[in-house]
């Protein structure tokens, strides 16, 4: 199995499977421009972040593969556990999983914000999404 | 801090979590901020949103005698919205007589003129319709098919002048040259009865006589009769679209009891109606209790059933057309003066904010 080589914001390197870097959009165009001898650098996600997506398109990799045992209920528990999260990491997992490009996570994290903001005041909101703009301008 | 951290997010990641959202809360959002707004009632994120968050039908029901005001069921949430209907004028009595792909077509009738006006709930917006060429005395039936694509409408009207002529005459009105034209008469013999429902471009409704269905080509603006018989024993049945199917909820009676509530769908190539799908025994008692007659409604594969002039003690319930399964609605959270005179009536719709009337 080739291996790829991600090295995080800190400079952490996490070697990994072709198979599942690939399911990075962005890191597949990487591979495809730069090749696989270097390690590919992704200043914008830290180490812990980038351990996490890893977990996640590890976890839903097995969950396809033929063979998998896994029901569509614990598929859903795990995304459910996975973005059970506080918010400073919910908010860097919905930006490095735009910057990674992985479509499956971006959408599983923008649905948790909407549905986290969902329910709430639309003053509520205003406070969350606007101030420190609003404060700039 | 944490939650300054969501001002900092890039406003085409925002748009994602929006896109996201529930519809009611989309609506609500609309007041956060001038920005929020003129995003949130864009035509691009419109129409992203329709086709990443397609709603289920929602479910008008008047609760007031005069048709004057109701309230919006959404089954998904199982929430009550109390959105109210457009500004019509005060002397006109509007009635839903039609409703497709987002719109409801209200119709009302002053001085033996009918009025007919196209209206899109959930924004509030609607439109008059010019007069028809030849305004009929009598509806037959009316019926409206929506283009998904371009958001176009026509609205088919079939009605007569005097109750004793048998000649229907037919007009169809196309929402993008806004006018009436002449079409077909509606067979001798056909007595069809208001409501129809769309599949694939063609508009069904009863028909009496013959037993069966009388159809509407909106394409070829011709008309042709189905004949299918229905069990003798059908009382308060309704025709209903799924997924390119026509099928059909409605109780058997036994004696002078509804005995059973049952679901079936049409052959199309026996033209025979198919029994698919049975209420539970004890879920159909406790539902109808000794009642005879009960009220059903439906679009988008899922089913009301209530009982007609039912308060909030009485029990209603959903069927979904696919999964053909029954479930409970759990009690209206409604407060009591927005139900004076109980459930009269209902009309079910798609949400939809980026279709104009």
């Amino acid at each position: 199995m080739v291996k790829v080589t991600l090295k995080s914001a800190e400079g952490d390197v996490f070697e990994v499977d072709e198979e599942l870097a690939l399911e990075s959009l962005m890191v597949k165009n990487m591979i495809e421009d730069v090749g696989l001898d270097s390690a590919i650098s992704l200043p914008n996600v830290s180490s812990t972040i980038l351990a996490k997506v890893i977990e996640y398109i590890k976890f839903h990799m097995d969950a396809q593969k033929d063979g998998s045992k896994k029901t569509s209920e614990e598929i859903k528990a795990f995304d459910d556990d996975f973005v059970n999260v506080g918010i400073p990491t919910l908010f860097e997992m919905v930006l490095a999983s735009n910057y990674l490009n992985v479509k499956s996570l971006l959408s599983l994290t923008c649905n948790t914000v909407a549905n986290m903001i969902k329910t709430k005041p639309p003053a509520e909101v205003k406070e969350m999404f606007t101030s420190a703009k609003q404060a700039k301008a | 801090m944490d939650s300054l951290l969501w001002s900092t997010l890039p406003e085409h990641l925002l748009e994602r979590v929006l896109l996201r959202l529930p519809l009611p809360s989309l609506l609500k959002f609309r007041t956060v901020c001038r920005a929020w707004r003129s995003l949130l009632c864009s035509d691009g994120f419109l129409e992203s949103y329709s086709s990443i968050s397609p709603q289920g039908p929602w479910f008008f029901m008047f609760t007031n005698h005069d048709y004057k005001d109701g309230s919006t069921f959404n089954p998904i949430s199982n929430t009550w919205h109390h959105i109210p209907l457009p500004s019509f004028p005060v002397n006109e009595r509007y009635i839903p007589v039609a409703a497709g792909g987002g719109l409801i077509c209200f119709c009302a009738s002053t001085d033996g003129q009918k009025h007919f006006a196209v209206c899109n709930l959930i924004t509030s917006t609607w439109r008059k319709l010019p007069p028809m060429n030849n305004n009929p005395t009598y509806l037959e039936t009316v019926g409206m098919v929506v283009d998904k694509g371009t958001g176009l409408y026509k609205v088919v009207v079939a009605g007569n002048h005097e109750i004793s002529v048998d000649d229907i005459t037919t007009e169809v009105y196309e929402s993008g040259l806004d006018t009436w034209r002449m079409t077909s008469s509606m067979p001798r013999g056909a007595d069809p009865l208001l409501g129809t429902i769309t599949c694939n471009g063609v508009l069904y409704s009863w028909c009496c006589d013959p037993d069966g269905l009388v159809a509407y080509d909106t394409y070829k603006d011709t008309w042709s009769l189905i004949q299918t018989p229905t069990p003798d024993s059908l009382v308060s049945n309704t025709i209903l679209e799924s997924r390119g199917r026509i099928m059909m909820v409605g109780g058997l009676q036994e004696g002078n009891i509804t005995s059973a509530i049952c679901v079936w769908l049409l052959n199309v190539e026996r033209m025979e109606w198919v029994e698919v799908d049975k209420m539970p025994e004890s879920l159909c008692h406790e539902f109808l209790g000794d009642r005879t007659y009960f009220m059903c409604v439906g679009t988008n594969d899922v089913v009301l059933l209530y009982i007609g002039g039912g308060l909030r003690d009485m029990p209603m319930l959903l069927y979904d057309l696919v999964e053909r399964q029954w479930s409970r609605v759990s009690d209206c959270t409604l407060p009591d003066e927005r139900l004076i005179d109980g459930l009269i009536d209902g009309i079910s719709f798609e949400p939809r904010l980026d279709i104009l009337v």
